[in-house]
């Protein structure tokens, strides 16, 4: 049932392309395998602090910087469920404006990245990226 | 008569002015330290003649200038090379770059510097004939701490960044939560993806994706627009940023070393090793204002011995090992600075010249206006006792005295 992750990887591919919002579903199956996330912040020497509610709670409160990867819980429980992530990228390194988000999703029917990118405009500008998922079963 | 007066204190100061002319102005600590590119410095390159890409782009575009378009071994070419930094360190954000732990530490400090000189080179030093390559690492063992006010500010842009992400999360979810048309083209989404077994690349199922990405992002901006604490907090946030400068304090140690080849009528079957040296820095510098540095040095034939400033050696393979401390104290409340300053030099395979040691202690009160008085006091390499005061200083306040009359 489970594939190798790098396999089938797949990468909503926003390289080039400035994008601070994401709505999408993420397909699970009935098991009780942990789906689990994870978040990469760029570009380096920038800061970063992560909000994260699933369908009502309130799972992640001010957690600095990168988020290593964490179970949400098993593809049956978060059948029908939300989850809302928000991230402000603050621009504190000196050489580059570019703000960066990865999420990967990680234990469902196939693994996920979605990438999130923008250049602010100023020096210490920040960038607001915002992403809503829903967890569906066929 | 003001100038005949100048003109006097001149004269006068200017005999004492020879005896500054010591080793304490010919010898300096700071020759032990380590270079920025180990094995640049090994193979005798300007700094400004070092390649430091910062992404794999910029390497690619050096390496392929240095060989002619990937069709001639560069010849005279030096590179540092930051691996972390190169492959532009994922995820590295400012809380980070506050670790200790000996594997953050390495990583993000980590270089890899590599020279190669050919025949083409213009330098006596070097054989035509042969081909010189080096190689050569550089890290941090351990390093300072980020300052009270880095830390200060750090702090504040965390808190401030997280009552944004956490307001606009809340609001955002309760927003899309109660919008008909959001929940509309979710439930639109769900049937489409039932229809289609899953497929989630199905044009239509990216069309109402696209669609609520669309309304999601229109209803972000609203709620930043709208409400006025989140506004007035991202313009302090802003503020803080601009503000923000990393500054360390702390105890730290860092490592470099290196090595040249030598490849004989340039056949890499026939190598030998032409010079080689390891560096070591440790210290700290604290906000109290007390520093400390120590330098350590190894050498494998060096260009110029530091102990043999005579130039009396002139045999190959020597090794020399060279050390030196100093101890600064420098309140920022106070105008008295003292420090004290050692060094060792020796050659390490030649009985020729003995080790030997210099020790010196300087005090320094600033009396303002650009007036300074200081002292020195210590032992020469020789084992001669020196003292002497800072010249400069006392023109200065000759100068004082005579405005006053």
């Amino acid at each position: 049932m489970a594939k190798s992750a790098k396999s089938i990887a797949k990468t909503i591919d926003a390289d080039f392309e400035e994008k601070t919002t994401l709505d999408t579903v993420y397909l699970i199956d009935g098991s009780n395998r942990e789906v689990t996330l994870e978040i990469i912040i760029g570009a380096p020497g920038q800061t970063a602090v992560t909000d994260i509610i699933l369908q009502d709670n309130n799972i992640v409160k001010g957690k600095k910087g990168s988020i290593k990867e964490f179970p949400l819980g098993t593809n049956k429980a978060l059948n029908g469920k939300k989850i809302f992530i928000t991230t402000v990228v603050t621009d504190t390194a000196r050489d580059t404006n570019n703000t960066e988000e990865i999420i990967r999703l990680r234990g469902g029917l196939m693994f996920i990245e979605y990438k999130l990118f923008k250049i602010v405009k100023e020096e210490g500008d920040s960038a607001i990226f915002t992403s809503v998922i829903e967890f569906f079963k066929i | 008569m003001k100038s005949i007066c100048f003109l006097i204190a001149a004269v006068i100061i200017s005999f004492p002015a020879f005896s500054q002319e010591d080793d304490t102005t010919k010898i300096k600590l700071d020759l032990l330290r380590a270079p920025s590119s180990p094995a640049a410095n090994l193979l005798d390159f300007a700094v400004s003649d070092i390649e430091k890409p910062s992404d794999v782009s910029a390497f690619m575009a050096s390496l392929q200038s240095a060989t002619n378009s990937n069709s001639l071994l560069p010849s005279h070419y030096a590179v540092d090379l930051a691996p972390f930094w190169l492959f532009r360190g994922k995820g590295l954000t400012t809380d980070k770059m506050d670790s200790r732990k000996f594997s953050d530490v390495f990583r993000q400090t980590f270089v890899f510097s590599t020279a190669v000189r050919g025949s083409d080179s213009s330098s006596k030093e070097y054989d035509p004939a042969n081909f010189y390559s080096s190689f050569g690492i550089k890290f941090s063992i351990k390093r300072g701490s980020f300052s009270k006010r880095t830390s200060e500010t750090l702090d504040t842009i965390t808190l401030l960044a997280g009552q944004i992400a956490s307001d606009v999360n809340a609001t955002l979810k309760a927003t899309l939560d109660s919008s008909s048309e959001y929940q509309a083209l979710a439930e639109a989404r769900r049937n489409k993806l039932i229809a289609n077994g899953g497929n989630i690349d199905d044009p239509e199922v990216v069309a109402i994706s696209k669609k609520m990405t669309n309304l999601q992002e229109s209803f972000r901006t609203k709620i930043i627009g709208e409400k006025e604490l989140l506004r007035s907090r991202l313009a302090l946030l802003k503020q803080k940023a601009q503000s923000f400068k990393i500054e360390r304090f702390g105890f730290f140690i860092d490592f470099a070393g290196g090595v040249t080849l030598e490849f004989v009528d340039k056949l890499f079957s026939r190598s030998n090793v032409h010079n080689g040296g390891a560096w070591l820095t440790f210290g700290g510098n604290y906000e109290s204002g007390f520093s400390i540095l120590g330098l350590a040095r190894y050498l494998y034939n060096p260009d110029k011995i530091f102990a043999d400033n005579a130039g009396v050696i002139k045999t190959s393979n020597i090794s020399t090992l060279d050390a030196g401390a100093r101890i600064i104290y420098n309140s920022p409340m106070s105008r008295f600075a003292l420090s004290g300053e050692g060094i060792y030099r020796s050659v390490l395979n030649k009985q020729t010249i003995d080790p030997s040691w210099r020790l010196v202690v300087n005090a320094e009160y600033d009396l303002g206006n650009n007036q300074r008085l200081t002292f020195s006091f210590g032992r020469h390499f020789s084992g001669t006792i020196t003292k002497g005061g800072n010249v400069i200083a006392a023109l200065n306040f000759l100068k004082g005295f005579g405005n006053r009359r």
